[in-house]
């Protein structure tokens, strides 16, 4: 009973920090927005005319006096921030100026499968990977296999994602011509669920994902490894050998369970970060996700749907940490029963 | 004086990481100086259309020149210790931040320790790396220190993290009360006292901050945002991809820049690990290293 009401807390309070980190976030991006020049209404304005739609001086005002209305801009700062908030929470955030009128939150849908895709599976099998093969070179660790294998993928876990992503693509796709040069899938296919097309795209997502990959599995590797071999040394291991328990049991059951929930925590922490490198790889690869659209927007200062992809990152990643961390309740058995 | 020397000379060959990390880091010094020694960091070197676009590596150009006429190498160093200046300068700033921060929430305790240890928590989980984009883009023209100054903003959390938590372990010392009892302001005690045995957790902090500034910074130059006017190692390559070198296949472009930022990287991580074990002895005996 007592080991439930903890849980709840537990749950509770993510939650509740999670629903204040993301306020903040917003109100972060909030700020930036005020503070940088430009005139969205403006640029609202310059792009109805350039579609071709002439407006008088009456229609003009009228049309600025809509946007206005919406986001409060005749107001003071609070009401804005109030006007922006429940913009935020209604998931109305303006149209696109560059891709006129598209409301901004339908290219993002667009563009976010892709995304999620990408980086979320990537950050996962990279998570898994690199646990499961620092486990073992910590578990082997007298050996100099395991001592040459840490060097190396020391050296690997520098590498930013986006050289990754470039030499990659310089030797695999350029040279040898083994892989697509960019792009989610042939131009040729349609989209649809059928067996080819779903090859297709993972031939396509091959080479981005193996950016993101590479580099965190060895970082993964290196942080599993540094909280391993202290464990490995620890009374209750030795206690556990002595007990004549199997090999294999202690690894699993005693070694691997403690070192992983720090990592459980690191994945948390490291999405962010991901998310960031991962954009940059988009954009490389021409992919066809919200960083790609992010960068595009950016060289074309498409107001609105900048805002809109930094908002929609930051609340998946912030999201998805939360879940991660919500998973401690599955694989901390303290929390479960209470303990502190 | 004599005495740090001896001390430095300790520390450099009781560890081979450390070892190994700074004569990385003299090495990558010791290229960019040669490099402006020998007039590779002359202006004319770099002026596009000094010399023909896409010469392959010869005896006058060891990397060639790129599209726009220029001596590779010599974008490469400038480049580089462009880049390797605005890193530091900005995991200065970061880390003096990031010190303040984590010295005065974490040895004032209360509320103001909760809201910055709040705030440290939350940029770090929130990515940045757009909000930097979106500043620089719409900031303009932009030169170095400011650069510097808007990278340093988003990368003091992970170094105000590791500093935060030394310090609460360090405040619980008994010399800390001893300090107190003896009438020291609390200024006083976090300069004098504190400070001194955070320094290790500081120069890893340091070392992080320089590596996150350069990531971030290579970064937005290789899709072509920041400076401009300034030769960078990312804006050298964004020139390269958009300007065709992947399809050309040309190796001696791509690949000089990418391995002067590993190794950088990599000396500076090295160090890193090697301070760590130095410093956590115990940490040492375990890995018997």
């Amino acid at each position: 009973m007592i080991g439930r009401k903890k849980m709840i807390c537990f749950i509770l309070s993510k939650f509740i920090n999670y629903l204040i980190t993301l306020l903040f976030s917003f109100t972060l991006v909030f700020i930036l927005f005020r503070l940088i020049p430009g005139d969205p209404v403006r640029m609202y304005i310059l792009r109805l005319e350039q579609q071709g739609i002439y407006f008088g001086e009456e229609e003009i005002k009228g049309v600025a006096q809509v946007y206005i209305r919406k986001f409060g801009l005749d107001k003071d700062i609070f009401t804005q921030y109030i006007c922006y908030l429940r913009n935020i929470i209604v998931g109305d955030l303006g149209v696109s100026f560059v891709d006129f009128p598209t409301p901004v939150i339908n290219l993002l849908k667009q563009r976010l499968p892709w995304t999620i895709g990408l980086l979320g599976l990537s950050a996962i099998i990279a998570w898994i990977i690199g646990n499961t093969i620092g486990a073992l070179i910590s578990w082997k660790r007298k050996s100099r296999i395991s001592d040459f294998l840490f060097s190396f993928f020391l050296i690997f876990s520098q590498i930013p994602y986006y050289f990754v992503a470039l030499t990659l693509l310089l030797i695999l796709a350029y040279t040898f011509l083994l892989f697509p040069r960019g792009g989610a899938f042939s131009p040729a296919l349609t989209p649809s669920f059928d067996i080819k097309f779903i090859m297709d795209v993972l031939y396509h997502a091959f080479l981005p994902s193996m950016s993101i990959i590479i580099t965190s599995a060895c970082g993964w590797i290196i942080s599993m490894r540094s909280l391993m071999v202290p464990l490995l040394n620890e009374d209750y291991i030795l206690f556990a050998k002595a007990k004549g328990l199997k090999e294999r049991r202690i690894f699993v059951r005693y070694a691997i369970r403690n070192a992983l929930l720090p990592q459980v925590t690191g994945l948390a922490l490291s999405l962010g970060f991901t998310a960031s490198g991962s954009y940059i790889v988009e954009a490389i690869f021409n992919y066809p996700g919200v960083g790609k659209l992010f960068i595009d927007s950016l060289s074309l200062m498409d107001y609105n749907t900048i805002q809109c992809c930094i908002l929609l990152t930051m609340f998946l990643v912030l999201t998805a940490s939360m879940l991660i961390e919500l998973l401690y309740v599955f694989i901390d058995p303290r929390i479960r029963y209470g303990e502190r | 004086m004599k005495i740090i020397l001896k001390k430095l000379k300790n520390i450099m060959f009781m560890n081979s990481k450390i070892l190994i990390g700074v004569s990385i880091i003299l090495f990558l010094i010791i290229f960019i100086i040669v490099g402006s020694i020998s007039g590779r960091t002359d202006e004319k070197m770099i002026k596009a259309g000094a010399f023909n676009p896409l010469l392959p590596p010869s005896f006058h150009h060891p990397l060639g020149t790129d599209i726009l006429g220029r001596d590779y190498l010599s974008v490469v160093i400038i480049g580089f210790s462009n880049s390797l200046l605005i890193g530091i300068l900005a995991g200065t700033i970061a880390t003096a931040i990031s010190v303040v921060i984590a010295l005065g929430g974490g040895y004032k305790g209360g509320i103001i320790d909760e809201a910055l240890s709040f705030l440290t928590n939350a940029l770090l989980i929130i990515p940045l790396w757009p909000i930097i984009a979106v500043i620089i883009v719409y900031a303009g023209k932009i030169n170095m220190i400011n650069m510097a100054l808007i990278l340093s903003l988003f990368s003091w959390p992970w170094a105000s993290r590791t500093i935060r938590a030394q310090v609460l372990s360090l405040k619980e010392r008994p010399y800390i009360d001893l300090a107190r009892v003896s009438g020291l302001s609390d200024i006083e005690i976090m300069i004098k006292e504190i400070l001194p045995n955070l320094m290790p957790y500081v120069i890893v902090g340091l070392s992080n901050s320089i590596v996150g500034a350069i990531f971030a910074e290579v970064g937005l130059g290789i899709i072509g945002l920041g400076q401009a006017e300034v030769v960078t190692l990312g804006r050298a390559i964004y020139q390269c991809i958009t300007m065709g070198a992947l399809s050309l296949g040309a190796y001696n472009l791509l690949i000089p820049p990418i391995l002067l930022i590993v190794l950088t990287f990599l000396s500076l991580n090295i160090l890193n690990i090697g301070l760590d074990e130095y410093f956590n002895p115990r940490l040492k005996r375990i890995t018997g290293k």
